[in-house]
């Protein structure tokens, strides 16, 4: 039942259009990492990098946010739950064939942006760098906790709200460690209250290798692995909150 | 069969509770069609979503063959179609009908004979390949049907589905419940429409203050009579 769900999902998206706009982000990051770099002086690897790395964080920021915040609200608001959940299907089946369905979209949009970030190595002359396509693989599992995100705010609040509690949480997430810092210089209450956010909200910038692809040499798997079981940890843990709120919730 | 037990329901505006279900009781045998008229807001949507596991009760039971009716066995059981269907409009009327035969597990060899024979029985053939989005509201209904079809239910639950029909498509909704009844479907419908209820109903109540008030209904019983006997409940 989540395999329908997710390849219906999967379909809807692609015809709404959506696959146009992450298409267009693509060819503009690809066209000014190629021209930018051309005009850098021996930095254009780097820039590509830099470039295509953030053009894709920005792809899955927008599908997570967009479409991960707003999908099971918009079916609510057209009765296609009506038209979906009076079918032989659980709620929890339903709400994770959903996230399925945009993960699919994000993992391919990580696959055009890694064969277009290698082919334009390849033009300019440079080696590809194993690293960088960890750090595309890592922003790739941030999109999917991001939706899960998204999905269980979605259905716990308006959507307005779910958009604003997500880029909080989006901000928060990659600035946590600022959370210890300023609790440090803080009172007792306020300080325990921000090392509690910081223990409890996911630190995203755990994905996030983008300053660090270009000197990644000494990158081991065990930090590798350490950051796949945090992904785990943080996406099942999402993901039950989020089954939980949505199979309380009523829909008419 | 349907079995409706001691169904209530309220909802709150501003903290006062507003009953909508006081105590509902109905009873619907095998091969029935029972037609519940109501005016607007009397609750006849919200026993609807009660019933098929929309909306919670605030107590009572609804069972469909002796299954809690929102479980996935009574799911699997029964066809239901909305007030005003909707449908996901990128898609056309065979990736919806193909769509909703997998979440019934219909197998792919199975709905390639029974879409076009729905589409047909509905007549949409000719649009099988349009995309919803073109659709008028009439082929809505028509492809709503199609949907509710599709699993051979024992128990047809139809929200106003003559709703929106030109008098071709009432003829054939008609003909399609009455078929369905002759092959021992449960059927129970709502609708505005009293010339259809009489039409087609074995049963008929109208929900009034909460409760589910039988009219008696008889083979010679005329849309007149039948529009007299429910002002009289109406009017108390």
């Amino acid at each position: 039942m989540v395999k329908i769900i997710a390849l219906n999902t999967f379909k809807q998206l692609i015809r709404d259009k959506i696959a146009y706009s992450i298409f267009l982000l693509l060819i503009f990051a690809l066209t000014v990492s190629y021209f930018a770099g051309t005009i850098s002086l021996n930095q254009q690897i780097r820039l590509i990098n830099s470039v295509m790395l953030s053009a894709f964080m920005l792809s899955v920021v927008i599908i997570s946010l967009f479409i991960g915040a707003n999908i099971i609200e918009r079916e609510r608001r057209e009765r296609l739950l009506f038209f979906v959940l009076t079918k032989p299907i659980s709620k929890t089946d339903y709400f994770i064939g959903k996230w399925l369905g945009v993960s699919i979209v994000i993992f391919l949009t990580f696959v055009l942006y890694v064969v277009s970030y290698a082919i334009l190595i390849k033009i300019s002359g440079g080696s590809i760098n194993i690293f960088s396509f960890t750090a595309l693989a890592y922003v790739f599992f941030e999109g999917i906790l991001l939706t899960a995100i998204a999905l269980t705010l979605s259905v716990w609040t308006k959507p307005i709200l779910a958009i604003i509690v997500f880029i909080m949480l989006y901000l928060i997430g990659h600035s946590s460690s600022l959370l210890l810092t300023i609790g440090e210089q803080l009172n007792n209450f306020a300080s325990y209250l921000l090392k509690a956010l910081y223990y409890l909200l996911p630190n995203l910038e755990k994905f996030n290798l983008r300053n660090d692809v270009n000197y990644l040499s000494g990158y081991s798997n065990n930090e590798a692995l350490s950051v796949i079981a945090y992904f785990v940890f943080y996406l099942i843990l999402t993901l039950l909150i989020g089954v939980r709120v949505f199979n309380k919730r009523v829909f008419v | 069969m349907i079995k409706v037990t001691d169904l209530h329901k309220s909802f709150y505006h501003q903290t006062e509770p507003q009953k909508v279900l006081d105590g509902v009781n109905l009873q619907i045998d095998k091969g029935d069609v029972f037609g519940l008229v109501g005016q607007n807001g009397a609750g006849k949507s919200t026993l609807i979503n009660i019933m098929l596991g929309l909306l919670s009760a605030d107590s009572g039971s609804v069972l469909f063959q002796s299954k809690n009716s929102t479980s996935l066995k009574a799911k699997q059981i029964y066809g239901a179609m909305s007030e005003q269907p909707k449908f996901y409009e990128q898609f056309s009327a065979t990736e919806t009908l193909a769509f909703v035969g997998k979440l019934y597990k219909i197998n792919t060899n199975a709905l390639k004979e029974k879409i076009p024979q729905l589409l047909e029985l509905v007549d949409l053939s000719s649009s099988a390949n349009n995309k919803v989005k073109s659709f008028s509201k009439g082929m809505h209904q028509r492809l709503a049907l199609a949907c509710a079809l599709i699993n051979e239910p024992k128990i047809l639950i139809l929200d106003e589905p003559f709703d929106g029909l030109d008098p071709i498509g009432r003829r054939l909704f008609k003909q399609i419940i009455l078929e369905q009844k002759s092959r021992g479907v449960t059927i129970f419908f709502s609708s505005h429409i009293l010339s259809d209820v009489q039409e087609i109903c074995t049963k008929v109540g109208v929900i009034i203050n909460g409760k589910i008030e039988p009219i008696p209904l008889s083979k010679k019983t005329t849309k007149d009579e039948l529009e007299n006997k429910l002002l009289k409940i109406l009017n108390g």
